[in-house]
């Protein structure tokens, strides 16, 4: 049986999980999963300027297994674009690495400061959150 | 002391989704109808506008940051200054829709 994949370290949780190309007609039915992490190696590499062991070292996975996460990701942002497919970002096998809370009622998504659970949403003071999950 | 990253320096201004590069700050003191508009110290320049601008609200004793994104080197800069960061979610398109859940 093959080993479980690893989870990844993701810096911070991201607030949009839907990217539609303005020409598609039916955005909904060819849409493309684009993972996390994949999102993430791309940010690191392209939007931070970082190199791939830098990148590595900061999502917790080795050189080569970073490589092939953001070869990956250039293959479905290149189908996005060339065939104007959405990309749907899914948050499935990743971490955080700081722990980060969503409030159920403006949506916002924050940290915490100090090492303890906050009372309240800092945005509208609602009750109503849920703590993102962090291994670190 | 709170602050929001924005475009313009009104009150409809949308909100800017990177950190380092928006053009103005909206300092949101102890209520909502005390707010200023302060411009960005590091977006005059290409490379690290994100670690001015994070000196500059220290200095200004911020506690909390509200913006779309941040980069790696300005988050690691939150933390270590222990400045709370605040995503804002995509609905909220301008300075005055978010003011109004601020509370």
């Amino acid at each position: 049986m093959a080993r479980p994949v690893k989870q990844r370290k993701i810096l911070a949780p991201h607030s949009d999980i839907w990217f539609f190309p303005a020409g598609n007609r039916n955005p909904d039915a060819d849409s493309l999963l684009f993972l996390a992490e994949e999102f993430e190696a791309v940010k690191l590499i392209d939007y931070e300027g970082l190199n791939h062991s830098k990148a590595a070292k900061l999502m917790k996975v080795s050189r080569p297994t970073f490589t092939r996460i953001y070869k990956r990701a250039r293959i479905k942002l290149s189908t996005s674009l060339v065939e104007k497919r959405t990309l749907k970002l899914s948050g499935e096998n990743i971490y955080y690495g700081d722990n980060w809370h969503k409030c159920q009622n403006c949506e916002c998504i924050y940290n915490v400061v100090k090492k303890s659970n906050p009372e309240f949403c800092p945005l509208c003071k609602s009750t109503n959150f849920i703590n993102i999950l962090n291994i670190d | 002391m709170k602050v929001v990253t924005v475009k313009e320096d009104n009150l409809n201004s949308p909100i800017e989704d990177c950190f380092g590069k928006t053009k103005f700050f909206c300092f949101i003191k102890d209520d909502i109808n005390n707010i200023e508009f302060v411009s960005n110290p590091g977006n005059d320049f290409l490379k690290n506008s994100g670690k001015k601008a994070v000196t500059f609200l220290h200095s200004r004793g911020v506690t909390s940051v509200m913006s779309g994104n941040y980069g790696m080197t300005v988050k690691k800069m939150f933390d270590k200054h222990k400045i709370q960061t605040i995503i804002i979610p995509a609905k909220y398109k301008n300075l005055t829709q978010l003011l109004k859940i601020l509370k």
